[in-house]
């Protein structure tokens, strides 16, 4: 055989093979930034809140200092329904992090401001997402993290409770670590 | 324009394939079960991979995700037609010293006149993100090349050459700094490794069917060459641009006692989102390259009156300043489903040549490119 006809032979295999293989594996692809807020979203979605701390026609609120990109990929998940209320996003997040919300989303650069707030947040109904191990480790409720290339994601179950918030043990089975 | 025919039918085989991948149906995301989500794909920022997207066949494997191992291949067919003097065309009955009505044979004619060149290429190249910021990548060329020519020798008034086989195997590794958001910086570092044959022979004027073919004939450089390069892009809205700069360094001399010149190349370019699917682009392309330095001793070369028989035999009418403006068009999955997956064809012609000359002139070159991440 001619050898750039065996070249292109070899070519097809190959291509045919990696196409099949992808076929196969058919799994959503995902931005990262949305995959996050997607997540966050789930697992509010798995979370009760007291039915004391907001009126039940009042927004969802999800509050988040993120970067642009971040808090363009939560616009996914705006207007969508949390316990039959409507999800609102808000960025307004500026001098401290105790804000009127039902989900706080604190960025990596608000470490030393959630060791502030964090006395007072574990009193308050408000569930502490965040994507920083440190500040998971210094008493966040919820870490989100990409592992690779799936989403993985751990709660911190002692925090929860002490906040008035219940998490489903159908979330809870799906999460890479428990602490308690 | 032989192999034109095979990459094409590999190119719209592997894109059938893919497109039949990507009419997964698109999902509502926010409906997305939990499993779903877990078990999802991630990939990196949008925006981190739209930056990623660099232009230009003549660029490294032009993005990043999570994905580790890429794969594009690239076929390029460059036709020569016409010679140029420093600025000036030429005509073939210019450069061809015909031997009556008593023309002088200078260095600036010739017995031998190559007439239409025609150089194809389809490179294979595989990459692996060793880490966020480093790749490796390997590069394998296939190399075709026919010239015809013309000639006062009897029984060569016209004749075609060709040669062909493995060019020279490059291995590279690439480093990537996001300078700010939308900005970015790709640096890398080549070697090209003498695997193409500089021992080509063919049927051309002279004693026996197996002559050394000239220096344009070959299929590699035969030298160690160190292939540096830095590439800027950046985005803003539907725009993506860049500008790259790329060198290739010759080191020492080959086996047969000649170095090809160092090729200095800079590419601006700019590419614009029409569609998700569709983004044409303009490119200009600088190229610099010098001269041949040193000499093969098995090609033709009268040392008595300092002649050669043929231009592309003749190490000093090589080299040469070139600008060429080139247009593209990319095809994205239109679903988005494959991430950093796309078709790109480019073709251009040069609006500017200064050659040390005579010289064969470009014409116009085209090429296509199948870009994969898995």
């Amino acid at each position: 055989m001619h050898p750039i006809r065996k070249c292109f032979l070899w070519a097809l295999v190959m291509t045919l093979f990696m196409v099949t293989s992808s076929a196969s594996n058919d799994r959503a692809i995902i931005e990262e930034n949305q995959a996050k807020a997607l997540l966050t979203y789930n697992i509010a979605k798995f979370t009760v809140w007291p039915p004391e701390s907001a009126p039940s026609d009042a927004p969802f609120t999800f509050s988040l200092s993120e970067n642009e990109a971040m808090a363009k990929a939560f616009q996914v998940i705006e207007g969508q329904q949390v316990n039959g209320r409507t999800v609102k996003v808000s960025r307004d997040i500026k001098e401290r992090l105790f804000v009127d919300s039902e989900v706080l989303i604190i960025s990596k650069h608000q470490l030393q401001a959630f060791v502030i707030a964090k006395d007072e947040l574990y009193h308050s109904p408000i569930l502490t997402v965040t994507a920083d191990p440190e500040i998971f480790d210094a008493g966040a409720m919820v870490l989100i993290e990409v592992v690779n290339d799936r989403l993985s994601f751990s709660v911190n179950l002692g925090r929860v409770k002490a906040s008035g918030l219940e998490i489903s043990g159908n979330l809870l089975r799906h999460a890479q670590e428990v602490k308690f | 324009m032989k192999y034109i025919k095979y990459y094409l039918i590999l190119v719209f085989y592997v894109a059938f394939g893919l497109c039949a991948f990507g009419q997964t149906p698109p999902v509502d995301l926010a409906n997305l079960s939990l499993g779903d989500l877990l078990n999802a794909k991630i990939i990196r920022s949008y925006a981190d991979h739209a930056a990623f997207k660099t232009g230009g066949q003549d660029s490294p494997l032009g993005y990043l995700d999570s994905s580790r191992f890429h794969f594009s291949s690239n076929y390029i067919n460059v036709k020569f037609d016409g010679y140029m003097d420093g600025t000036k065309d030429l005509s073939t009955d210019d450069v061809l010293w015909s031997n009556t009505s008593g023309e002088a044979r200078t260095d600036k004619n010739f017995p031998i006149v190559p007439t239409v060149i025609h150089q194809e290429a389809i490179q294979f190249k595989g990459a692996y993100d060793l880490s966020e910021r480093f790749i490796l990548s390997l590069s394998i060329p296939y190399i075709r090349q026919e010239t015809e020519h013309i000639s006062i020798v009897p029984n060569f008034d016209d004749f075609t050459i060709v040669s062909e086989g493995l060019g020279d195997i490059e291995i590279a590794v690439s480093w990537i700094h996001q300078l700010s958001h939308s900005n970015n910086l790709l640096i890398n570092l080549g070697l090209s490794l003498p695997t193409g044959s500089i021992d080509e022979t063919g049927d051309t004027p002279g004693p026996g069917p197996d002559n050394q073919l000239p220096y344009t004939m070959q299929l590699g450089s035969g030298t160690y060459d160190i292939k540096p390069s830095i590439h800027y892009f950046g985005s803003a809205g539907n725009w993506t641009y860049g500008a790259d700069l790329n060198l290739t360094l010759r080191t020492g001399k080959n086996d047969r006692d000649y170095r090809l010149g160092n090729v200095y190349q800079s590419s601006i370019w700019t590419r614009y989102a029409l569609t998700d699917w569709l983004e044409p682009s303009i490119r200009i392309n600088g190229v610099v390259w010098d001269e041949i330095s040193g000499k093969d001793p098995a090609l033709p070369y009268d040392s008595v009156n300092d002649l050669y028989p043929a231009a592309v035999v003749k190490p000093d009418n090589f080299g040469g300043t070139k600008l060429l403006a080139l247009v593209g068009l990319r095809l994205n999955d239109p679903r988005g489903r494959l991430e950093n997956t796309f078709l790109e064809f480019e073709a251009g012609t040069p609006f500017y040549q200064k050659l040390n000359g005579p010289q064969p002139s470009e014409d116009w070159r085209f090429s296509a490119s199948l870009v994969l991440s898995f």
